[in-house]
């Protein structure tokens, strides 16, 4: 009653975290979480796609300032000359660790395919991927996502993914993961976590309620030029 | 007056049931040789599956989530030809997990003992806590953890825990006590009797 709040040390917990000075490097990036869409535009330019297609090397800070997915590719399948190859990706809860999702590229004509009940995956041209998820997805907190992928036979200097998820005009979320140095002819996996943006009641009914309006542009850079470029889209009335 | 019409909003707004607030996030790197275990350790930490665990050959990045903490633990491959990139993934880490092999010949124990000291002097490591795993101590030829780092060799800034796959209870406990207290800088951690 002496009018001070309650401290919010009275139970003890973790303090807020800000990474200690000095280490925001590549591994500080990994955790997505600071990548929100709305704080996205510090020193970012807004930029159109028919902007970026005009560019002789699309850079990081040009997607940056995407405000919608593209509608077509911003670069070749050719310009990935490190032969990046993704052969596994999968994803989980992390709050009570069950797999949701988990597909794996099939190494000979053997299907290595585990199909949970919550997605479906219709690939096409290696570059598009469909997922179908059921409206519970929606209701997820934090999401690992797990992607493997194999190196050619060069080094790739500051490996970047930079992923923007949008609902028809509005974005949702931008994922930025550094992935720093990856060496030649090896195969490497990684985790980010993805912790949902905090949907309100109306957008996930919209969102559930159009399939594949919500969609998603990756892209990948070595030493800041776009070397890949893959879409998706998701749909989350599975089993409806 | 008729309480179960209150709608699910409000009730939600009232029973405080907004998001959990986000837990410390510790960058780690794990190293050691290939055979040492780490893939396995943090595996165990996420309960995962270890049945299909094959040789990580570059790194493998892992969330690993602890009930008041996350570790993001960058995995690095420990085959001779890949230990030569270690440090080029040392800038950001806060910490390190180095694993050993309690029961590996004597060669390649010393070769793990100088790839320790080597990344214990490194600028970009030095500064940093060692969290030390002398792992497989449940095979018959595990040597103690004395034998393992005679300690004297060392310096202040390490933790040294026998790892067992028949104990890994304890090793999950004492991973979520060191990571999870109110603490944020792992650091501190060291402070601490690991008893």
């Amino acid at each position: 009653m002496s009018g001070s709040k309650p401290r919010a040390a009275a139970v003890p917990g973790p303090e807020k975290k800000k990474p200690p000075p000095g280490t925001g490097g590549p591994l500080s990036r990994l955790r997505g979480r600071r990548g929100s869409g709305d704080s996205a535009s510090r020193t970012v330019l807004p930029r159109t796609e028919s902007e970026l297609l005009a560019l002789e090397t699309v850079r990081p800070e040009h997607v940056l300032g995407l405000s919608r997915v593209t509608e077509s590719y911003l670069c070749k399948p050719e310009d990935n000359i490190y032969n990046i190859d993704f052969t596994r990706f999968k994803i989980r809860d992390l709050e009570t660790g069950t797999v949701l999702f988990e597909i794996a590229k099939p190494s000979t004509s053997e299907q290595d395919e585990d199909d949970d009940d919550c997605g479906e995956v219709d690939t096409s041209a290696g570059r598009f991927v469909r997922y179908q998820f059921t409206p519970a997805f929606l209701r997820l907190r934090t999401v690992g996502a797990t992607v493997e992928f194999t190196v050619g036979d060069k080094p790739v200097s500051n490996f970047r993914m930079i992923e923007r998820h949008y609902f028809r005009d509005r974005l949702l979320k931008n994922f930025d993961f550094d992935f720093g140095f990856c060496i030649p002819g090896i195969r490497n996996t990684c985790e980010h976590i993805y912790e949902f943006p905090q949907l309100s009641e109306d957008l996930i009914r919209l969102m559930v309620d159009n399939p594949y309006e919500t969609r998603s542009d990756s892209f990948y850079f070595a030493d800041n030029k776009l070397i890949m470029h893959n879409k998706a889209d998701y749909a989350y009335n599975g089993g409806q | 007056m008729d309480y179960k019409i209150i709608p699910k909003k409000c009730f939600r707004a009232l029973c405080c049931k907004g998001p959990p607030p986000p837990r410390p996030e510790y960058d780690l790197v794990c190293i050691g040789l290939t055979g040492s275990g780490k893939t396995s350790l943090l595996s165990q930490l996420c309960s995962e599956n270890t049945e299909n665990i094959v040789s990580t050959t570059g790194f493998s990045i892992k969330a690993v989530p602890f009930q008041n903490a996350i570790l993001n633990v960058k995995e690095l491959g420990g085959a001779a030809n890949i230990r030569k990139y270690w440090s080029r993934y040392y800038q950001g880490s806060q910490g390190v997990i180095f694993v050993l092999d309690s029961a590996s010949s004597e060669d390649e124990l010393e070769t793990a003992r100088n790839e320790l000291h080597s990344a214990l002097q490194h600028p970009q490591l030095c500064t940093l806590p060692f969290l030390i795993l002398a792992n497989h101590q449940d095979k018959p030829a595990a040597r103690s953890v004395q034998e393992v780092l005679p300690s004297s060799t060392w310096i202040y800034r390490w933790r040294l825990w026998p790892v067992s796959y028949t104990h890994l209870d304890v090793y999950k406990r004492q991973m979520e006590r060191a990571f999870s207290v109110a603490a944020p800088r792992l650091w501190n951690f060291l402070q601490w009797r690991l008893d």
